[in-house]
């Protein structure tokens, strides 16, 4: 990659560079200019999360037909269309929705609550839809024979398999024996034992979750990396 | 007092779930009493209202970071620089990509507008045809509007969508126009019309390329915004090197239950070059992750989702304390 | 009472800086390890462009919910996926449900589309090979919006630039979620994953899932992978280079992408945590004998 000085892409690059040495200034101690840099993406992350939604959805699709500036108007002054009042149901949301703004004023506080209570009532309702369509296949497949023998696969596959499907059980059921507490336990008792080897084999889950997180840590970290190796320092070079 | 107001809290709480609820456990299409019924008739619009009531919070969001940060600044507080940097990195932020979305819907209203003219022409000669109004006024409109567009890269197309209109406008001026005539004519026009608007199109997105609305907010996000929150993340696995040399010793059992699978795990991932260790390694690693991490997790998750769920149904119908109810309403 | 060696945090931090940043430098990559699942992945893709050969018009959703935090590994996932589609000349249309993917959706499939036609000498074009939708608000409201709308250029109504649908030639024939074949979500981001298979379908179709996820939830995606509540997994940047290496079996002109690199730091970057567990566990063992010694005497 080759820069030319003082393009828009070398500004690009150079400053790029400098907000990642910011960031990275934080591993020699807390300082100013870290902070300063913080606050600067925190500024423009706001700015980006409040503009996005207005310009894809707010303005496209509910200011614009409201207002009905999506009919375009012929030379003579007619219209392509009509307006369409349905589009007047809008201000519904849009007033149900201004009630969070009671919020600022003490008094009317309890009128935010309204409309807060009724996305939380969505959620509630939409749980039951989510929850289903997620868990069922698991249960399903948690449901798997402890002894195959398909005639399409050899013996040790099939050995295997079965191994692995027994294995897989009970990893399963001890894990879920770790977290009955319906009713009360006999210390050395069978389910208090097959708890324990439950708790032994979520330590091994636990692993396996340490050993991906170190991947996808140092991940970010490379790419940076990759970045100040491959772009930044040539632009740096650029100058001398 | 306090009642009531809980009371409608507690109702449209219930009113919202319930839609939702029923939507996902009745059919599409379902008789009552001989009626059709299909409950999810107005399903978009309805979710379009849920959005647009989600979007309402934005406003919020501002007023708060504002009153939060303003304050700061105007109490001289420590550290008040950081808070001008925050609102200023907004308001600029926020500016240009405003700015640039304006332009964005300029660019595209200048090309439907063009584009709206070929539709202008089919209309006039239908609504001739079926006698609903005088076409020739209505395309003098469209010539004294072509003619206001005039500009030197527009001039030539202008000047042939200009006269091809014209002749349209004297084939309808011959008392018992020939159809066939009118129409090929109409079909000519709308060709140079659409000649026009391939130009103004070209126009259109060079001078968008050229906006300096559109290079700044690229600039804003490819300088700091990617790069600072890529570097931010990126510091955790510094973290996560340190906690595993200070925190991964192996002082129990158990520990070293963590231990192997990590260690097989991470290296059944990567890829060793001549040094390889095993061939093996990514097969163990699969195996790992198969039948002994997803069991285990899958445990963990069934738990999880039954108490999501009887706490989702808790909230719906409102039998949970609400974080947002205050202590006044629970006196109440 | 701690014998031996104490290493300072920042003395750590160095280590992985300079340990990391070598390959990097000299530019090495090297043959990444072997990923079962981007073959899956790999094959799933194979099978809709053979699908495609029937002639209904379809598109491929790529859910790219990525964000700077999630970049460097999602990223490259999105890419060899991009590069895929676009080889085999299956449309695409890009949305996200996280406003910070808005500058990758823009940049990524140009970028790729500019290094593909340097390679083939082909062409492929915007609002007709691939669609930018951009950011939708709304999450799970929306995604059911979606799934169960019945004229998705009403839903949509424009692109990111504000293009009417009626005037992208590739969204010429798509009307509902039925003309949908598969969905591929990228994300490291908690919840996204989970909204986009709870409520992208309907009663009459369920497009195949396709998921590249951060390293983090790889245990967490294969439980879904296992249970084929979706039909191809990308794992963290492992996934990705596996996948690279895939395309440049079958395309040998390919250049390789910055998948492979990563993998090759990464690989390094591994074995230096390994060898720190190692040093601290011996110190463990030292203060252990140590002070067991201490107490006899």
């Amino acid at each position: 990659m080759n820069y030319t000085l003082f393009t828009l892409s070398w500004f690009e690059t150079i400053l790029a560079g400098i907000s990642v040495l910011a960031i990275y200034s934080f591993l020699y101690r807390e300082n100013k200019f870290y902070r300063l840099f913080e606050h600067l993406f925190i500024g423009i992350s706001t700015a980006i999360v409040t503009i996005e939604p207005i310009k894809t959805f707010f303005w496209q699709t509910t200011l614009k037909p409201l207002l009905g500036l999506d009919r375009l108007a012929f030379p003579d002054g007619t219209y392509v269309a009509d307006y369409d009042f349905n589009y007047l149901l809008f201000l519904i949301p849009i007033f149900f929705g201004s009630l969070y703004y009671s919020i600022l004023v003490p008094k009317y506080s309890w009128l935010a609550q309204i409309t807060i209570g009724f996305l939380l009532g969505i959620s509630g309702g939409m749980a039951f839809n989510a929850t289903m369509v997620e868990v069922t296949p698991q249960i399903i497949d948690s449901f798997r024979p402890l002894y195959i023998n398909l005639p399409e696969q050899s013996a040790r596959e099939n050995l295997i398999n079965s191994l692995n499907n027994i294995f897989f059980l009970i990893v399963l059921f001890s894990t879920s024996c770790y977290f009955f507490f319906t009713f009360k336990r006999k210390p050395n008792g069978v389910v208090e034992k097959i708890s324990t080897s439950g708790r032994w084999l979520m330590m091994g889950c636990f692993g396996a979750f340490f050993g991906t997180t170190i991947m996808a840590r140092l991940a970010l970290l490379i790419e940076r990396l990759q970045f100040m190796v491959d772009h930044w320092w040539v632009a740096v070079m650029a100058l001398f | 007092m306090s009642q009531l107001k809980n009371k409608i809290i507690v109702f449209f709480t219930f009113i919202g779930g319930l839609y939702f609820f029923l939507e996902y456990i009745l059919p599409e299409k379902w008789q009552l009493i001989g009626y059709e019924i299909e409950f999810g008739k107005y399903h978009d619009q309805i979710t379009q209202g849920v959005i647009i009531l989600s979007l309402m919070t934005i406003g919020l969001g501002i007023i708060n970071i504002f009153m939060t940060h303003g304050a700061i600044i105007l109490k001289s507080r420590p550290h008040w620089i950081n808070s001008l940097v925050l609102l200023l990195s907004f308001l600029i932020t926020a500016f240009y990509l405003t700015s640039d979305f304006i332009a964005q819907e300029k660019k595209n209203y200048t090309i439907a507008r063009f584009e709206n003219l070929e539709l202008f022409v089919k209309t006039v000669v239908e609504d001739y045809e079926t006698k609903q109004s005088a076409p020739l006024p209505r395309l003098q409109a469209l010539i004294i509007s072509l003619e206001k567009e005039r500009s030197p890269e527009l001039n030539a197309a202008i000047n042939s969508s200009i006269s091809e209109t014209k002749i349209l406008m004297r084939e309808l001026e011959v008392n018992n126009a020939v159809k066939n005539n009118l129409h090929s004519q109409k079909e000519i026009l709308i060709v140079a019309l659409q000649g026009l608007t391939k130009q103004v199109a070209r126009l259109a997105q060079i001078n968008y390329e050229k906006d300096k609305a559109q290079l700044v907010s690229s600039f804003i996000k490819n300088s700091l915004f990617i790069p600072l929150g890529s570097a931010m993340f990126s510091l955790l696995a510094f973290y996560v090197v340190t906690a595993a040399y200070r925190s991964f010793r192996i002082k129990s059992w158990e520990a070293l239950a963590i231990m192997i699978p990590a260690l097989l795990i991470m290296l059944g991932q990567i890829p060793h070059g001549p040094a390889y260790i095993y061939s093996g390694l990514p097969d163990i690693r699969t195996w790992l992750l198969k039948n002994l991490s997803s069991p285990a997790f899958r445990a963990i998750f069934f738990g999880s989702a039954i108490a999501g769920l009887a706490m989702a149904v808790r909230m719906w119908l409102s039998l949970e304390k609400s974080p947002v109810q205050d202590d006044e309403q629970d006196r109440g | 009472m701690n014998y031996g060696l104490k290493l300072d945090s920042r003395l750590i931090f160095l280590l992985v800086f300079i340990v990391v940043a070598i390959p990097l430098v000299y530019d090495s990559s090297i043959k990444p390890a072997k990923m079962e699942t981007a073959n899956v992945t790999y094959q799933e893709l194979e099978k809709l462009a053979e699908n495609q050969k029937n002639g209904k018009p379809a598109l491929v959703l790529i859910a790219a919910d990525l964000a700077p935090s999630t970049q460097s590994e999602n990223e490259p996932q999105t890419s060899v996926l991009i590069e895929h589609l676009l080889r085999r000349r299956i449309p695409f249309g890009l949305i996200s449900l996280i406003p910070f993917a808005t500058p990758y959706l823009e940049q990524m499939p140009q970028e790729i589309v500019t290094k593909l036609a340097q390679e083939t000498g082909e062409t492929w074009e915007y609002g007709k090979d691939w669609v930018n939708f951009g950011y939708r608000p709304g999450s799970t409201i929306m995604i059911q919006k979606f799934a169960k709308s019945k004229d998705l250029h009403e839903f949509f109504k424009t692109d990111a630039q504000a293009i009417p649908m009626k005037k992208l030639e590739i969204m010429k024939g798509i009307k509902t979620i039925q003309d949908i074949p598969a969905l591929i979500e990228l994300t490291g981001t908690v919840g996204v994953f989970n909204v986009w298979l709870q409520f992208f379908r309907s009663d009459q179709h369920v497009p195949t899932l396709i998921h590249g996820c951060t390293a983090i939830t790889i245990p967490e995606a294969y439980n879904y992978f296992i249970t084929n509540q979706i039909s191809g997994l990308l794992e963290g940047v492992a996934g990705a280079a596996w996948y690279e290496e895939l395309l440049s079996e079958v395309y040998p002109a390919r250049k390789p992408g910055h998948a492979l690199k990563i993998m090759t730091a990464l690989s390094i970057g591994n074995i230096l945590i390994i060898v720190l567990i190692g040093i601290g566990n011996l110190q463990e063992l030292w203060n252990y004998w140590k002070n067991k010694r201490t107490r006899n005497f």
